[in-house]
């Protein structure tokens, strides 16, 4: 996902120049009847991208934005059909979601990388009732301890959830969590 | 993507009270942390330093200014900070800068600190030009 997007920023210049060209052909070959469909598409395809990317050519992104707007509406016609017929097993799975408690794997994890990131020797002692503050971090390693969290489990955490961490428990619990919603959502 | 969130940063008005400032840290840390992977890919770092050390550079970056209390001064390291981030994600510094300024210069103080024996006038002068 991370390197995918970067490998986007990369080719952005490309990008800027192919956009340059492809709106003075449009403009200039817009009146012609004889377009064919393979050009049609790939033409709403660059606008979708522009659509996405760039703040400017108000007007091109005008129309690929009606073209994105057609696909999206088509595409998510299907979407909610799918979606109309699993709806009572993620009702049963989210149900399930709230009694789940962190696994011991979860929990000691969330050891380690509290240990790592205060520097604590290995022989300290961290219960899962342990607080953050009395190992000796302040708010900010609170915070540089979840974003920790969030890079190892590969989860975001929103900032309502992690204002409320500060045991190691309530860390562990609220990655159960996002795992669960994640793996479910998908 | 990290360039695409970071373009529809605007400047926020004064913070009310030390409160909000703090909150508004908090933030801009979790925007800073959340943009390293994407920067670690631009500027070619794996093989210089990691992610959790970059993160442990900006939070050490953040704990010099811990003793301020004038959520006006905080807005504008705030400002500074977010102007900063947005030159590093838009590419707009080479990667020596990064490496000169988030990896090794750590270091550099670092091993400043341990110079006891030398005089004064050494510690001054190999801290600062100007004294």
């Amino acid at each position: 996902m991370a390197s995918v997007s970067a490998t986007s920023l990369r080719f952005q210049p490309f990008l800027k120049l192919s956009t340059r060209t492809t709106t003075q052909r449009n403009q200039f070959k817009f009146p012609n009847i004889n377009t064919s469909e393979k050009k049609f598409r790939r033409c709403s395809e660059m606008y979708h991208d522009l659509e996405g990317r760039s703040n400017g050519w108000k007007r091109v992104t005008k129309e690929g934005r009606d073209q994105g707007c057609y696909k999206t509406s088509s595409l998510g016609a299907v979407s909610v059909g799918w979606n109309r017929r699993t709806f009572p097993s993620l009702r049963s799975s989210r149900l399930r979601i709230c009694a789940v408690k962190a696994q011991p794997e979860t929990v000691q994890k969330v050891c380690d990388i509290v240990r790592k990131q205060l520097a604590l020797p290995a022989e300290s002692e961290l219960t899962p009732d342990t607080k953050f503050s009395a190992l000796g971090a302040d708010s900010l390693d609170t915070v540089e301890i979840v974003m920790g969290l969030e890079e190892e489990f590969g989860i975001t955490v929103e900032e309502d959830g992690s204002q409320n961490i500060s045991t190691v428990q309530e860390a562990a619990d609220l990655i159960e969590k996002l795992i669960q919603d994640k793996s479910g959502a998908s | 993507m990290a360039n695409a969130a970071l373009r529809n940063v605007k400047v926020l008005p004064n913070s009310a009270n030390m409160e909000e400032a703090r909150h508004r840290v908090f933030q801009f840390f979790r925007t800073a942390c959340r943009s390293l992977p994407s920067v670690m890919e631009i500027y070619n770092l794996y093989d210089v330093v990691s992610v959790s050390e970059l993160r442990s550079s900006v939070s050490s970056q953040i704990r010099k200014n811990i003793h301020v209390t004038d959520p006006k001064v905080i807005d504008m390291l705030l400002f500074k900070g977010m102007e900063e981030l947005k030159n590093v994600v838009d590419h707009s510094k080479q990667r020596h800068h990064i490496i000169g300024q988030y990896v090794v210069g750590q270091q550099v103080q670092d091993s400043a600190t341990k110079d006891q024996g030398t005089s004064t006038f050494l510690k001054n002068f190999y801290n600062t030009n100007y004294f």
